[in-house]
């Protein structure tokens, strides 16, 4: 488990190469507390970007060099889940649906209110928070599995397919009693309340998101 | 076996939400290109009221005739299990619109006119992602 330090905080991550852009859009983050880091290009935020932290990308379309689109496929490469919120003035609507479509969590249009855009800001924070704390929750999840015996593993898909002891005894050829032994430690070693949460836990890994 | 149940063996369907009859007969055109019933809705109320156990494969509405109603459309869809194989086309098409759509699940959103090749390529797309059963209405 990780320990609390200031990366921990959400980031306003701003990329644009129009310097008084960056830097009105700094000032508007920390007007309402938000921290937050520019950078003049997508290179440059590529180079700096850390998959643990969080929070959002504030990133504008037209750049010389690495446009923010690129950046974007750049970003899905490395599968990150840092939510991309684009700006433009210069937009389009097919261009906004494929930014969507490849998985931007936002795309607005210049000129925008300030509340506006720090409203699609902070729901995009509140995105990210919720998708790595469950990405925290399939790690513990995938961490107690590999703590179980190859046998235990047997027994736990057999038990999440719904398979009564007696049937799993027979199945494995070895006594009820083993199962229940068996049976018993799985439940242990997974943390599991109840039988329906063991096979939520499961069915996280087997379908995750 | 009735006409309508005998038509929609061919595959899933293609539904079409239009109220306007010219637009009616351009799309009509277009789909004959596909190998896909294909079903007309004047509204999305007529829709969601009717769509139950229709296999869709496509869904077309108009996004200029959903108008402020869109959202709350996409929303019943989506509860459906219907929306990820919708495609809003609009003569009015915008931005908030198209992000908004897209946020909720739909497929693709297209501004038209567009050359046929593209909007069937488009719609080929959808159809070929699979089709969805539609599900009850949600209480």
């Amino acid at each position: 488990m990780k320990k609390d330090n200031p990366a921990d905080k959400p980031t306003v991550f701003i990329v644009d190469d129009d310097e008084p852009v960056r830097d009105s859009l700094k000032m508007l983050m920390r007007s309402v507390g938000l921290s937050a880091e520019t950078f003049s290009g997508a290179a440059e935020f590529l180079e700096a970007y850390d998959p643990d932290r969080p929070g959002c990308l504030v990133l504008d379309i037209r750049m010389p060099g690495m446009s923010g689109m690129e950046l974007q496929e750049k970003l899905n490469e490395v599968h990150a889940i840092l939510p991309i919120i684009f700006i433009t003035g210069h937009g389009d609507v097919p261009m906004a649906v494929k930014a969507i479509q490849y998985g931007a969590a936002d795309f607005i249009q210049k000129p925008f209110r300030d509340q506006d855009l720090l409203d699609r800001i902070n729901k995009a924070i509140e995105q990210d928070a919720s998708n790595r704390a469950q990405l925290l929750e399939t790690r513990d999840i995938e961490e107690r599995l590999s703590n179980l015996t190859p046998r235990e593993k047997e027994v736990l898909e057999l038990i999440v397919d719904g398979r009564p002891n007696k049937v799993i005894a027979a199945d494995l050829e070895v006594s009820q009693r083993t199962v229940e032994i068996h049976r018993a430690r799985v439940m242990d070693k997974m943390r599991a309340s109840s039988l329906a949460h063991l096979v939520r836990m499961v069915m996280r890994l087997r379908n995750p998101g | 076996m009735d006409l309508q149940t005998e038509y929609l063996q061919i595959g899933p369907a293609v539904c079409v939400i239009e109220s306007d009859p010219n637009m009616n007969i351009q799309l009509d055109k277009l789909l004959a290109y596909l190998d896909s019933p294909v079903l007309h809705y004047l509204s999305a109320e007529i829709f969601l009221a009717e769509c139950e156990g229709i296999e869709v494969g496509c869904i077309l509405a108009d996004g200029d005739q959903l108008g402020a109603q869109g959202a709350q459309f996409i929303e019943e869809l989506s509860q459906r299990g219907l929306s990820g194989a919708t495609i809003i086309i609009a003569r009015h098409a915008n931005i908030d619109d198209a992000v908004k759509a897209l946020q909720r699940g739909v497929a693709d959103y297209i501004e038209i006119p567009q050359p046929d090749r593209l909007l069937l390529a488009k719609i080929r797309q959808v159809i070929s992602r699979g089709a969805c059963l539609s599900g009850p209405r949600p209480h």
